[in-house]
């Protein structure tokens, strides 16, 4: 059965429904089920919908806050550092004004955006086109990373660029979904044996899927993430930190572009650049399926939460129900009692309206007082019921009555 | 012999793949070298000239300051004037949240990135974690758009048309509208806006909403202009249903 696993790389794949199962986690989850349009339907989902989206914006704004809290004094001590810079160069070298400096600077800008560093001589630095620069350019494109450390500048570029684009992210996306399939068979076959010995022992299928996923974290993360940045620390000269940021930041498809493989100028070994991107090729699938994996996280604690909040619904609903069937009796009980109070009433006052020929008090109308007990209800429905037996009751007795006015009470929700 | 079939077809793929860089690295070559080549001589004069004018400035001390000025460029700062520029602040609430932004979606413009060792741990985390929700996120936008489809499609089977006639028309409809609302026009934008030509303002739809976002363009940074206020605002907007729009594609 070809289950799809969650869009990971939706927008960044073709592949629609019969993608490979990249995650181990407890149940597959076939996503994409036609279902009905139904209105129901429409209304859940647009809760959920909102719902998700709130937490995403919630979620962002967490971020914002951090990051300002963490980037923001660094860029004002950037800020007040290259104003001194400049106030030290101007006072130093009195020929230059602001005005003057502040050209050059903008001139400087623009270089830098188009990927020169104005350092040394810089006709002979290496060149950002050559056909192994290029080549990881393209690469760049249709894994969606997009560095962006090297742009295309020219009109035809760009627009090479776009077509290259359409027509490379939905190949890439096929492939990488091959490599994940094959990187996922491989790494089967392998915690097949480890998972053997474990049923062996009488492990729990529970435990052998957690320590099977475990072990599919630890060892991808060693292969494509630690050594990796080993291997960048050591060429590129850049510190743990930077190397496995870099790591992180590439195989999401982020793509910064702080930090490049490959993109300074130093002398690499011939074979490095394809070695980086065939890593990046595997990492991106073991990256797919991790990030599929903690989709599937998500989607089991919103579940679960759904199931949670639905069970906790029905308890709530059960309990109102009982209340209110509990609240019904008692309600019943008592306009019984009553009515059967207002009966020897009633005949107590026929017994002497005959002895007295005196008319009935107004007062009684055990309609109204049945009215008064039922307040929970809409009024609505009852005063047109009530207003006729209401009449009844001011002239006299009749036993219709009283059976009216237990049907109505029963109406009443 | 499915898994025979399965590695020979992986294996066609990644030959594919490699095909397909190298015809573009060839193609990218050809277009771009000769302009590159022009921008660095234009660097070199440009230090010539302000040599020239300046002969008292020995090569180490601007070369020192270059590189002062290149640090900080790179580290986001536009160090043209002198107040301006700190009291915008690249890291103020509204751009942190566009940079949280453009990490959950992949975009990562670059132009903005952390560089404190917090940030950048913080930055790993946040994207494990945001990536995911937000593919959840778009997944059932996605879904649910392609309710909207389904309806117009039932629709137009209820007036006879053929299946297949109707996936094919509901395709076009919603690909046309889609280039229309999301790169034509917002080009047409950004050309007031931004001062970019239509073409730029199209290629920066695309490497947006494709989520390449080199950051060579980017909406609302370019220092000296006077955006209105909600500006940013509407830009998050558009990119957010662009790349809903993307996965309603994807889900047609």
């Amino acid at each position: 059965l070809p289950v799809a696993a969650p869009d990971l790389l939706d927008p960044k794949s073709a592949t629609q429904n019969s993608k490979p199962r990249l995650s181990f986690s407890t149940k597959p989850t076939v996503l994409s089920s036609r279902e009905e349009s139904d209105s129901a339907i429409n209304v859940m989902k647009w809760k959920t919908v909102s719902t998700i989206f709130l937490v995403v914006v919630v979620y962002l704004i967490i971020g914002a806050t951090v990051f300002k809290a963490l980037e923001q004094p660094h860029e004002t001590s950037q800020r007040t550092t290259i104003v001194i810079q400049k106030q030290t160069f101007v006072s130093q070298h009195s020929c230059v004004n602001a005005t003057e400096l502040d050209e050059l600077i903008q001139q400087v800008v623009a270089a830098i955006n188009a990927g020169i560093i104005p350092l040394g001589n810089t006709t002979t630095q290496i060149s950002h086109w050559d056909l192994g620069s290029s080549f990881f350019f393209a690469g760049t494109v249709i894994t969606t990373i997009g560095f962006g450390n090297i742009s295309p500048r020219t009109q035809g570029g760009k627009i090479f660029c776009i077509i290259y684009a359409l027509l490379g992210i939905p190949l890439f996306g096929f492939l990488l979904a091959g490599v994940g399939d094959q990187l996922g068979t491989i790494f089967g076959k392998g915690i097949a044996k480890v998972e053997d010995t474990f049923v062996k022992w009488n492990v729990s299928q529970t435990k052998i899927r957690i320590i099977s996923t475990i072990i599919f974290i630890l060892f991808g993360c060693v292969l494509f993430v630690a050594l990796p940045a080993v291997i960048f620390k050591h060429i590129e000269g850049w510190s743990t930190l930077d190397a496995i940021y870099f790591v992180v930041i590439t195989l999401t498809t982020i793509g910064f572009g702080d930090y490049v493989a490959g993109g300074s100028d130093i002398e690499y070994l011939d074979f490095y650049k394809p070695v980086v991107w065939f890593w990046i090729l595997v990492g991106l699938a073991y990256f797919a399926a991790v990030l599929s994996m903690i989709g599937d996280w998500l989607r089991v604690i919103s579940k679960k939460t759904k199931e949670e909040v639905g069970e906790f619904r029905a308890h709530a609903a059960e309990w109102t129900a009982n209340v209110t069937a509990e609240f019904k009796e008692t309600r019943r009980r008592l306009s019984v009692e009553i009515y059967d109070k207002f009966q020897r009433a009633t005949s107590i006052k026929r017994k002497l309206s005959a002895e007295l020929a005196v008319n009935h008090n107004q007062d009684l109308t055990p309609c109204k007082r049945t009215l008064s007990v039922n307040h929970l209800t809409s009024e609505k429905d009852i005063l047109p019921a009530l207003t006729k037996t209401d009449s009844i009751y001011m002239n006299g007795l009749t036993p219709h009555c009283a059976a009216e006015e237990i049907a109505v009470i029963e109406n009443i929700k | 012999k499915a898994m025979c079939s399965g590695k020979l077809q992986t294996g066609l793929l990644v030959a594919g793949y490699f095909v397909y860089l190298l015809v573009g690295a060839a193609v990218f070559q050809a277009l771009e070298r000769a302009a590159e080549k022009q921008e660095k001589v234009a660097a070199a004069h440009m230090k010539e000239a302000f040599f020239q004018n300046f002969t008292h400035l020995t090569v180490a001390e601007m070369e020192q300051f270059m590189k002062n000025l290149t640090k900080a460029i790179q580290n986001g700062v536009y160090p043209v004037g002198y107040e301006s520029q700190i009291e915008d602040s690249n890291w103020d609430f509204i751009n942190s949240f566009f940079f949280a932004g453009t990490v959950v979606s992949t975009i990562g413009y670059g132009t903005l990135h952390p560089k404190t060792a917090g940030g950048q741990i913080f930055c790993v985390f946040f994207a494990l974690f945001g990536i995911p929700l937000n593919i959840v996120f778009l997944h059932r936008v996605g879904k649910m758009l392609s309710l909207l489809c389904k309806k117009l499609g039932k629709y137009l089977y209820e007036k006879g048309m053929r299946k297949k006639k109707i996936q094919f028309l509901t395709l076009l409809f919603f690909l046309t509208t889609g280039i229309l609302v999301f790169l034509c026009l917002p080009s047409l934008f950004f050309h007031i806006t931004e001062g970019w030509s239509y073409s730029e303002g199209i290629y920066f739809a695309f490497i947006t909403l494709s989520t390449i976002g080199f950051g060579d363009y980017v909406a609302g940074k370019q220092p000296g202009r006077n955006y209105f206020s909600y500006y940013r605002l509407l830009v998050a907007i558009w990119i957010l249903f662009g790349l809903a729009w993307i996965a309603l594609l994807f889900n047609l």
